[in-house]
């Protein structure tokens, strides 16, 4: 708090009901895009190894349909709840509610209008032909500008905080914000036009909008939560600082590790594995700071549907990301490189770390923005579960295999055929997993939808967090 | 406020840094060596790109060989290593991430005959029966065998023929297998 | 190399140095002096540190007195 400031003060609950329209309206649009992201990613799984299935129009064939399966994930689900997470989160830090709570809602209107239009074009056969930048430069444009919207918004909230320092959470969500309108906006130039050099460009947004968007928000909800929810501050407060400037640093430089001997300057290659190898450093800091935090707190992790999803995704992060640094390394690349191995990597990552995460965040925050509880906690344990369970079966599967399946492909003495199919059974148990991952997502987005419109009955007694606001209520 | 300030250059700074160094520099690296061919591309192979594209082919389809010693792609006989000049002028570049499908940067050499691939997309089945690859059937018109005379249908296996029917390729799938047909690392690149 | 490279090559030259210099000036400067007052902000009065927040899985207070049977006042809420 400013000494002398005049300005007035705002109660955690004055936050999160000012906070409540935006955000619900931000995760219920992510939940919508979660659900039809997940019917796509259940369609494009089963054509793999029943691939007449659907065969007879463009609209539903593969190619089609999995890069609308990444893009609606990815801009749509992890997107929208992101930044309503992110926003939510940075409203209790620096006490002010969140600003042009207006204009987000129209953002988010066109945003979601945007998503469809390009869906609909990529279905159509109208896709961008980028992995990650699919949909069509008009919906990325779109996008950005909304984004843009919520930077400014960030920014007032900065310059108008009743806060003065910044908590770690608070460095990553500025940062997210500042730095993903710059990567929508310089990956929709036309500059980009020889082939290779738009394959850099193309690795170079893939790798950091993961890296500086997602993984920004992920951290700062883990860095909240995890104290919030045990009561415990962050371990190491110098090590966040740590970790926060060595993501900055050293993440930008990774992308180029997506083109392991491919037709660019291999020096450039050099350049990201050893980018890709110093993000250990980082990744350590974070894993340590979280893991001494959390030590000695495990019942409290299993009593909190929020810590579960939270720590599975912390736990996550450290191992997709020490697993990348792996990836990076010529030897290791020599394998893997182009086989299912580095799409479960993919999905460990958005899945097992992002959207975990956000399923955490979720549990905490729509409880205090709605002031109601959740009303079944079975359904909440079988939704982690399900998930959980769902995303280690598509890993494992997956990631096993796919370590054969390289070993296979640089044996000259295989037959390619062969190469295929010894995956088909790993690809059957990645659309069991599919399933169960989806039957996860439906009981999620009914939990909401019943917290919200409040149908049926609320459970009959207060639940320990009410009975402690109440507790210390003045 | 300063150490804001600070904050918010520092992020702007080193996301510049990275901009220039993974994106301008190779492009100015490279388009030096680029710029100098001339590429006379025919229709058919830039209309067969952008059906490449639209089918999302590069989703299982990789198409950069990797160099010699590293991997298996020249003992496969996939080729040489790509070089940026095999990929002419066409954006989007699809270099590929998979290999559900064998790398085509060299099909055009492997396979040099229109029918195997007007026969591969109607139905890869036909050809090898343990292929995941899609069909791709609205790339082509099944008419009556009395139809369009003069024109073959495809040679399909017993179990794929339609009684009284022939599948011709449309001119979409002329130009796609034009296009996989041209490439080829000797023939690609510069004219 | 042509002019427009050059030019490119030296401001992100300048924009690295600057970077650096920045960051290094914040760090002697003191920003990151509060260490200790900056793992607490996520507290505050009305959901201070040392209180455990969403325990939604833990049994209810009563559940457990039926449980322990001790006839002791203290329950797991009240701690």
């Amino acid at each position: 708090m400013d000494p002398g400031s005049n300005q007035p003060s705002y109660s955690v609950s004055d936050l999160d009901r000012k906070a409540r329209f935006v955000v619900l309206f931000l995760i219920f649009s992510g939940v919508f895009w979660l659900l039809f992201g997940t019917l796509l990613a259940l369609v494009a799984s089963l054509k793999m190894h029943l691939p007449d299935w659907l065969g007879a129009t463009g609209w539903l064939t593969f190619g089609r349909v999995r890069p609308l399966h990444l893009n609606t994930m990815v801009y749509g689900w992890a997107s929208l709840t992101g930044a309503g997470v992110a926003l939510w989160m940075l409203s209790r830090l620096l006490k002010v509610p969140i600003m042009l709570r207006g204009y987000i809602i129209v953002a988010g209107v066109v945003w979601n209008i945007a998503l469809m239009l390009g869906s609909i074009q990529i279905l159509a056969g109208f896709s961008r032909g980028i992995e990650w930048l699919e949909f069509p430069v008009s919906t990325m444009v779109a996008i950005v500008l909304c984004v843009i919207i919520m930077s400014a918004s960030v920014l007032l909230m900065l310059i108008t905080r009743r806060v003065k320092q910044l908590y770690v959470s608070v460095w990553y969500i500025i940062a997210a914000f500042l730095w993903f309108p710059l990567l929508g906006l310089v990956s929709s130039l036309p500059i980009f036009d020889t082939p290779t050099v738009q394959a850099g460009m193309n690795w170079w947004y893939a790798h950091n909008a993961l890296g500086l968007w997602f993984t920004p928000v992920g951290l700062a909800a883990a860095y909240y939560f995890i104290p919030k929810v045990l009561g415990r501050p962050i371990y190491s407060y110098g090590l966040s600082l740590l970790g926060f400037w060595g993501l900055a640093l050293f993440y930008n430089w990774n992308g180029f590790h997506h083109l392991v001997g491919g037709p660019v300057p291999t020096w450039f290659v050099t350049i990201s594995i050893s980018a890709s190898v110093m993000m250990v450093i980082p990744v350590v800091v974070v894993a340590v700071n979280h893991h001494m935090t959390v030590v000695g707190s495990f019942r409290a992790v299993v009593n909190s549907p929020t810590l579960r999803f939270v720590v599975f995704a912390a736990m996550s992060y450290t191992f997709v990301s020490l697993q990348g640094a792996a990836q990076a390394l010529r030897s290791f690349n020599e394998v893997i490189h182009f086989t299912h191995f580095v799409v479960a990597h993919a999905h460990i990552g958005m899945y097992a770390f992002v959207t975990m995460m956000l399923f955490g965040a979720c549990y905490y925050i729509i409880p205090r923005i709605t002031m109601r509880e959740w009303h079944s906690k079975g359904l909440i344990k079988w939704h982690f579960w399900l998930t959980a369970i769902g995303i280690i079966i598509y890993a494992g599967a997956l990631q096993g295999i796919g370590v054969f399946q390289g070993f296979t492909m640089i044996d000259p003495e295989v037959p390619f055929t062969d190469t295929v199919t010894m995956t088909i059974p790993y690809l059957v148990a990645r659309s069991v997993s599919g399933f169960l991952m989806t039957a996860g997502h439906l009981i999620f987005a009914w939990l909401i939808v019943r917290m919200v419109y409040r149908t049926g009955e609320q459970p009959a007694t207060p639940h320990v967090w009410q009975k402690i606001r109440e507790e210390f209520a003045t | 406020m300063m150490r804001n300030t600070i904050l918010l250059f520092g992020i702007v700074a080193t996301f510049a840094i990275a901009m220039f160094g993974l994106t301008i520099l190779p492009k100015m690296f490279i388009d030096e060596g680029v710029k100098e061919p001339t590429y006379f591309t025919p229709f058919e192979v830039t209309e067969g790109h952008r059906i490449f594209v639209r089918e999302g082919c590069i989703y299982c389809h990789s198409k950069q060989v990797r160099p010699e010693g590293f991997g298996a792609d020249f003992e496969r006989g996939w080729g040489r290593a790509s070089v940026a000049t095999d990929y002419r002028n066409l954006i989007p570049h699809n270099l590929g991430t998979m290999r559900t499908g064998p790398d085509l940067a060299n099909i055009g050499a492997r396979q040099p005959g229109r029918d195997w691939h007007y026969l591969n997309l109607y139905q890869p089945r036909a050809i090898n029966e343990h292929s995941i690859m899609p069909t791709f059937p609205w790339l082509f018109e099944v008419v009556s065998e009395d139809a369009r005379p003069g024109r073959e249908g495809l040679s399909l296996p017993e179990a794929f023929r339609i009684p009284g029917m022939k599948v011709l390729p449309t001119d979409e799938a002329r130009y796609l297998v034009t296009y996989l047909i041209s490439l080829d690392q000797q023939t690609a690149g510069v004219e | 190399m042509s002019a427009g490279a050059l030019i490119l090559v030296l401001s992100s030259l300048l924009i690295i140095g600057g970077g650096l210099a920045l960051f290094l000036w914040a760090f002697f400067s003191g920003q990151f002096d509060d260490i200790h007052k900056g793992r607490m902000l996520p507290f505050d009065e009305e959901e201070p540190a040392g209180k455990r927040t969403d325990q939604i899985f833990q049994e209810e207070p009563s559940e457990i007195k039926k449980k322990h049977n001790k006839g002791e006042e203290q329950t797991r809420g009240s701690r």
